[in-house]
């Protein structure tokens, strides 16, 4: 594999990744400032308060949720939001009967471009396996206790849709503003793995 | 993987946590994506390199960690790029070398007191 034993200190993956971009520097393939300006945006720009900034404006305003919920792109790119990566957007709305949760079970696809970058536990093959698996169970441990009465959809980003979960609106929050709203959302909530939304702050 | 572990790297993931997890796999994604804006390959294309690197590594063990991760992410850009026959397999590898003599030569620098040292990789 052409690992450097000889320099431990510095991970061969590493290694290979600086020779690589050197190697598309020099035949001008791209330029350092090409890969700054992608990395710069998915460090500084792109997160799940993205994501939640969409939710939130669904909770408060239904003729944008019903937009939403048809087209999840178009509606996004109502509030500017959007990117090449994704090609269509899928949003699925939680229900006192149904709990949805996504999942790519080939490989980490994700809606990059509203949450930003996937965790770690999100590519691990014991999520990516268990989740369609045992869903009940995996959510379970992840501290979403369901009643068998609720039914779960796991929704597998193996194709070219991407799935983001609309999580129920709390009961009793009409005192709370769009931006209280998207405080409360998290990433967990819109990736499925967690349900309820703090009526607190 | 033990219930627990799962459960222990959800809780560490934080809400606000989500940069790179090294430098390397910064660079990975981030020349990924440009090379593909400019139509170099698919994201597509990229995907399903992915997919099969992935299945590959999951026959011998587990994907735990970002490192496994993209360490597949690596291996698959690899083979897109080399598929177009960019470089030599002998130039890599000279790269590799220099990539090591360079990060050595900035090593010794520092040792000597030398104040204008690069950084090695763009944050």
């Amino acid at each position: 594999m052409g690992h450097n034993h000889a320099h431990p200190e510095k991970a061969w993956q590493a290694i290979r990744t600086e020779a690589i971009e050197s190697l598309l520097n020099e035949i001008n393939v791209l330029t350092s400032e090409d890969v700054d300006k992608v990395v710069r945006h998915y460090e500084e720009n792109v997160g799940p308060k993205t994501g939640a900034r969409v939710i939130a404006r669904a909770w408060v305003d239904p003729e944008f949720k019903t937009r939403l919920l048809a087209d999840g792109l178009v509606a996004c790119e109502e509030l500017g939001i959007g990117g090449p990566e994704t090609e269509l957007l899928h949003v699925v709305e939680n229900t006192p009967r149904v709990h949805n949760v996504v999942v790519c079970t080939l490989c980490s696809c994700y809606p990059w471009p509203i949450l930003g970058l996937p965790p770690a536990w999100y590519k691990s093959s014991a999520y990516r396996s268990r989740l369609v698996r045992e869903p009940r169970k995996v959510l379970s441990e992840l501290g979403v206790d369901l009643p068998d009465e609720v039914e779960i959809r796991v929704w597998d980003s193996v194709s070219e849709i991407r799935y983001l979960v609309m999580p129920e609106k709390p009961d009793h929050s009409e005192n709370l503003s769009e931006a209280e709203f998207a405080e409360r959302i998290t990433r967990d909530h819109m990736i499925g793995v967690a349900r309820h939304i703090p009526q607190a702050g | 993987m033990q219930p627990e572990t799962l459960s222990a790297a959800l809780n560490q993931s934080g809400f606000e946590n989500l940069t790179f997890s090294t430098p390397w796999s910064a660079r990975l994604f981030g020349m990924t994506l440009a090379a593909s804006e400019k139509r170099f390959f698919t994201l597509q294309q990229f995907q399903s390199a992915l997919i099969g690197r992935i299945s590959e590594k999951e026959q011998d063990g587990c994907i735990t960690t970002d490192d496994d991760y993209y360490t597949c992410w690596l291996e698959a850009l690899q083979g897109l790029l080399e598929e177009k026959n960019l470089w030599q397999a002998h130039q890599l590898h000279e790269r590799e070398v220099e990539v090591v003599e360079a990060g050595e030569h900035r090593k010794e620098q520092q040792r000597h007191g030398h104040q204008a040292v690069q950084p090695e990789v763009v944050k």
